[in-house]
């Protein structure tokens, strides 16, 4: 399988008021096509800074990393912006609109930008992502009409709307119900199912064990991995236990 | 603790701690500007006409004079309190050279006399009567304003040689606006010269109570006594001394006003972005149980320190500037008696300004009692109204790019918060066209029709003489033979008899001939077109108690005639009183004569004044250009520079609002401009963004400020006119005023926005989104 992410001992440090502290120590890291994976850790252990670092929104301090074979370490600002933009799809833990526009705007946002006179066809291809997500009837509400679980499924819709290669999710479900954030895993798998890698920020260990892969991050560092596969329902239990199992021996 | 906090909080926002430190300095700089001058300026004025001695009436004449009548007449009159006749002596600008200077191409009225014995004196620049020893020449302290004559000087008059011994002040005449100006000699040279001019008489009276001047005016005239020349009074002298530099103060009074708005919006804007800002910590505090009170303390108090080193710093810099702008106020008038006040009025002004913003800063803490702990612990932020509506929706759009879209879209749905800014540029605006329209109005060919004169090129004027008859023949041979001119009408100034409302009897001087060749100005009504119709100059139409449509009762050759007033005007020249009508008239006794002259080529101007002049040495050719240069000159000054203050001012305002508005909003939006960095916006999008926003709010503003401009401003500028006796001013614009000024300040926007939104490329997407 073709590598679409590949990072290679990547370092990343914040400046504190003395010293300097190490986010992110000489990790390497590969993702490839179409894959689902899934990166966990307790809290400070560096994973939501290696998702923007990987996806070029934050910077690092050695290393290198390349996206579909282009190096981001080389990019400019401006050409980094245009990857995210035409080949990267975000979710966030919390969903970020612009308030003052309606929901349907707000997702076709980015594809506007380059595509300024097709607003009617980008539209409807933003309803029909809404419908998929089953929320085809809040297109033209306000952002703040709608509630949290609602607006998470909006954002995904927004990550697709350039038909991107790959979408970078930073705990997606950390801020649902229960119910709420089963129903956005349920978006994410068929989004995978259509062959689009993921990589997702997690707390929850239910929510990574319906990835493919597992990363499990400590102290800035990639410490194990655990390869599930492919997910069939039946064994979602199962898989939480072995995610559950290896992140208490990770915090350990 | 506090004295940490707030030195920390004005350290980490020094561009708004300063700019909000500027305009109060700015605004306490203005308030304190405009008592100093204005207290200044009367008071000066105040302490000329004292020392000065004026006359409370004077009455100019020209021709043959009985002082013993006139003597008489102040004997028996109750009111009177001392009276005078005193002669000046005019002499032709062609016969006066000061220095390497001749007066050829002056246009003012000048005349000799020697110092007057009882009051009316003509004073030194220390404020003492002068008493010119034999061979020296006293000059209008106008000449030595103007360079054109200097102390040691030689001068020659006449013939007769001189030595420039000093300067002095007229409390009468000093004003560019006066139309005579006085030189000062000694008696026995005064004789020497006599041959030399033409006798006027200046025949003045001090009263008992001057505001019972108008009574003592309609009294003179009854008792049939001396009257061919303009007829003045104290308040006038006043106005006229006070004009130039009041219409100064005025603009600064008007930027001033403006400054203080645009500083109290700037207080409210940046203080509520702090506390926006601050909002868990506010929440926190007053979670931990931390009284209102004493939270409002740490704000209260960085803002009276501002405001105290603002206002402090306003003082110290009018006091600074108040030194040249009195300049021209001493120059003509001398000290003024009410320093000390001055110095008083511009403390308690400064004292004032610090008052109100310090109590519009406790107005705004009010919003504390508002914020609920537990929601701002949690959501950091006040909750934001948003729209619940939409109608403009980015999809629908084809016309705009998404940026300059989002960018008129986030205006739109935020008009609270761009409000300020919009103010701001709108009084900016505001702020530059007034002065500028009113000095392009001043200054442009139509102004003489608002003081009653029409648009003309030449105007020939004479005094009645023995020789009127043949030097009227002789000019009006002239005029049909000279192929250089297009048109031209002649005027017969007259004086009449009019009787006012109590029965009484006043002298009217009316303006005969056809007034429609040269059209002035009207405030109401039109001009005479009927032989039973009569216009008012505004001063005669409050004097008669006349509105347009009204009747007037006028003594001419037929008896007793009643005529309609058809329209009134403006004049502040020739005593103000004055009235047109086109009857026809043999009887009364012309006072002088005048032509008024189009030329066929209005680059012949100068040329053909002189060739008039020399055809006709009996008459006073005026070239109207260089008169109105000479007259109110001084006054386009003043307003020039005001309107450049302004303008420089204005261009600032807009340039430092809009940088710490951007920079502001910047630091307001960082979550929704990581956001759109995350998803793919370039920075050079985000500049587009917010120099869209920046864009519309500045056409917006320019619009406003124009209308308002023209509507209000107008109404402004011609409310302070009126005061000086110019009315129904209509702005005379030109192109730069509406075009350029809106891209000057595009340009400083645009420069402002780069700026401001430069650091909008270093947010990081990381920090900002996880909030």
């Amino acid at each position: 399988m073709k590598k679409i992410i590949n990072g290679q001992h990547i370092h990343k440090t914040f400046a504190a008021v003395k010293d300097k502290i190490t986010v992110l120590e000489d990790i390497s890291v590969a993702i490839y096509e179409g894959e689902f994976v899934s990166v966990m850790g307790p809290s400070g252990s560096g994973k939501s800074t290696l998702l923007y670092t990987l996806s070029g929104m934050d910077t690092i301090d050695h290393g290198e990393i390349t996206f579909n074979g282009q190096s981001l370490t080389a990019c400019g600002e401006t050409e980094l912006a245009d990857i995210r933009r035409q080949q990267m799809g975000f979710v966030f833990q919390q969903p970020t609109f612009l308030k003052n526009l309606a929901i349907i705007d707000n997702i076709v946002l980015p594809a506007l930008r380059d595509n300024r006179k097709k607003g009617k066809e980008l539209a409807n291809k933003a309803k029909q992502l809404l419908e998929k997500t089953g929320i085809g009837d809040l297109a033209y509400r306000m952002t703040n009409q709608v509630s949290g679980g609602q607006l998470q499924r909006a954002e995904i819709c927004r990550a697709l709307i350039n038909e991107p290669k790959m979408i970078f999710a930073d705990e997606p479900t950390g801020a649902l119900n229960s119910r709420s954030a089963e129903e956005i895993m349920k978006n994410f798998l068929q989004i995978n199912q259509q062959g689009r890698t993921i990589l997702l920020v997690t707390h929850d260990a239910k929510v990574a064990a319906q990835s493919e892969r597992v990363l499990f991050m400590k102290d800035g560092q990639i410490v194990d991995e655990l390869h599930l596969g492919k997910l069939s329902n039946s064994f979602l239990e199962n898989r939480t236990e072995k995610v559950t199992s290896k992140m208490l021996k990770v915090e350990m | 603790m506090y004295y940490r906090i707030i030195r920390n909080d004005l350290l980490r926002n020094k561009l708004i701690s300063i700019t909000t430190m500027l305009f109060i300095t700015a605004a306490t700089a203005l308030v304190s500007l405009v008592a100093i001058l204005t207290i200044n300026l009367i008071g000066s004025i105040d302490s000329l006409t004292k020392q000065a001695q004026v006359p409370d009436f004077l009455q100019m004449h020209n021709g043959d004079i009985d002082k013993e009548q006139i003597q008489s007449f102040a004997t028996e009159h109750e009111n009177v309190k001392d009276n005078q006749v005193l002669d000046f002596l005019n002499i032709t600008g062609a016969k006066i050279q000061l220095g390497d200077n001749s007066l050829i191409d002056n246009v003012q009225d000048n005349g000799f006399s020697t110092q007057s014995p009882n009051f009316d004196y003509l004073l030194d620049l220390d404020g003492q009567p002068i008493q010119p020893a034999e061979g020296e020449l006293y000059v209008p302290i106008g000449y030595m304003k103007e360079g054109v004559a200097r102390i040691g000087d030689e001068a020659k008059i006449a013939g007769k040689e001189f030595q420039i011994a000093g300067f002095l002040r007229d409390a009468q005449m000093n004003s560019p606006l006066a139309s005579s100006k006085r030189f000062l000699v000694h008696e026995k040279d005064y004789q020497e010269l006599v041959p030399e001019g033409s006798l006027e008489y200046l025949i003045e009276f001090q009263l008992e109570d001057p505001s019972k001047t108008n009574e003592f005016e309609t009294s003179y005239a009854e008792a049939g006594l001396e009257s061919n020349g303009p007829t003045l009074t104290s308040g006038l002298f006043k106005i006229i001394n006070g004009l130039s530099d009041g219409i100064m103060i005025a603009i600064i009074l008007l930027v001033g006003f403006l400054i203080v708005i645009i500083a109290f919006m700037c207080i409210r804007f940046t203080l509520l972005t702090k506390i926006e800002e601050d909002y868990r910590e506010i929440g926190t505090m007053k979670a931990i149980g931390l009284r209102l009170s004493d939270i409002k303390k740490i704000y209260l108090a960085k803002y009276t320190l501002l405001a105290l080193a603002g206002c402090f710093i306003g003082l110290l810099l009018s006091f600074i500037f108040s030194g040249p702008l009195l300049e021209n106020i001493r120059l003509y008038m001398g000290e003024s008696d009410y320093a000390g006040w001055s110095i008083f009025l511009a403390v308690f002004g400064s004292g004032l300004v610090f008052l109100i913003v310090i109590a519009y800063i406790h107005f705004l803490l009010r919003r504390f009692r508002k914020i609920s702990s537990a929601s701002a612990i949690r959501t950091g932020s006040p909750e934001e109204k948003i729209a619940h509506k939409n109608y403009f929706f980015l999809s629908n759009n084809r016309l705009l790019s998404a940026n300059v879209f989002l960018g008129i879209k986030d205006v739109l749905a935020r008009k609270k918060l761009y409000v300020t800014m919009l103010i701001v540029l709108l009084l900016s605006c505001f702020i530059m066209i007034i002065p500028w329209n009113t000095y392009q109005t001043v200054s442009s060919p139509t102004f003489t029709k608002y003081v009653g004169f029409g648009d003309m090129d030449i105007m020939v004027s004479m005094y009645q003489s023995d020789e009127s008859v043949d030097n009227e023949q002789q000019v009006i041979n002239y005029l049909n033979e000279s192929e250089t001119i297009e048109q031209s009408v002649q005027i017969t100034s007259k004086s009449f008899k009019a009787k006012k409302e109590d029965g009484s009897e006043e002298k009217i001087i009316i303006e005969l001939g056809d007034h429609s060749a040269f059209p002035i100005e009207y405030t109401d009504g039109n001009a005479p077109e009927q032989s039973n119709e009569i216009a008012l100059s505004s001063m005669n139409a409050s004097e008669f108690e006349k509105q347009v449509g009204d009747t007037i009762e006028i003594i001419t050759d037929n008896g007793s005639e009643n005529f309609v007033v058809s329209g009134i005007y403006s004049n502040i020249l020739n005593g103000g009183k004055t009235a047109k009508a086109i009857f026809s008239d043999e009887s009364a006794p012309t006072m002088w004569l005048s032509y008024y002259i189009q030329l066929n080529d209005t680059n012949q101007i100068a040329a053909a004044t002189k060739e008039m002049s020399e055809a006709l040495p009996f008459a006073k050719v005026t070239d109207a250009d260089n008169h109105k240069q000479q007259v109110f000159g001084a006054t386009m000054d003043s307003i020039k520079t005001a309107a450049n203050v302004a303008l420089i001012v204005a261009l600032f305002i807009t340039g430092l609002v809009s940088l710490l508005f951007m920079k502001l909003l910047i630091a307001k939006d960082r979550p929704a401009i990581a956001m759109l960095k995350a998803i793919g916006f370039t920075n050079q999008d985000l500049s587009m963004q917010y120099a869209t926003r920046g864009i519309f709010i500045l056409i917006i503003g320019v619009a406003g400020g124009s209308i308002l401009a023209n509507t209000l401003g107008e109404s402004i500028a011609g409310m302070a006119m009126a005061s000086f006796g110019i009315e129904a001013l209509t702005f005379v614009s030109h192109p730069f005023i509406y075009l350029g000024f809106p891209i000057l300040m595009l340009l400083v926007t645009l420069l402002a926005t780069k700026l401001g939104t430069n650091q909008a490329g270093n947010i990081a997407i990381a920090e900002n989104i996880k909030e």
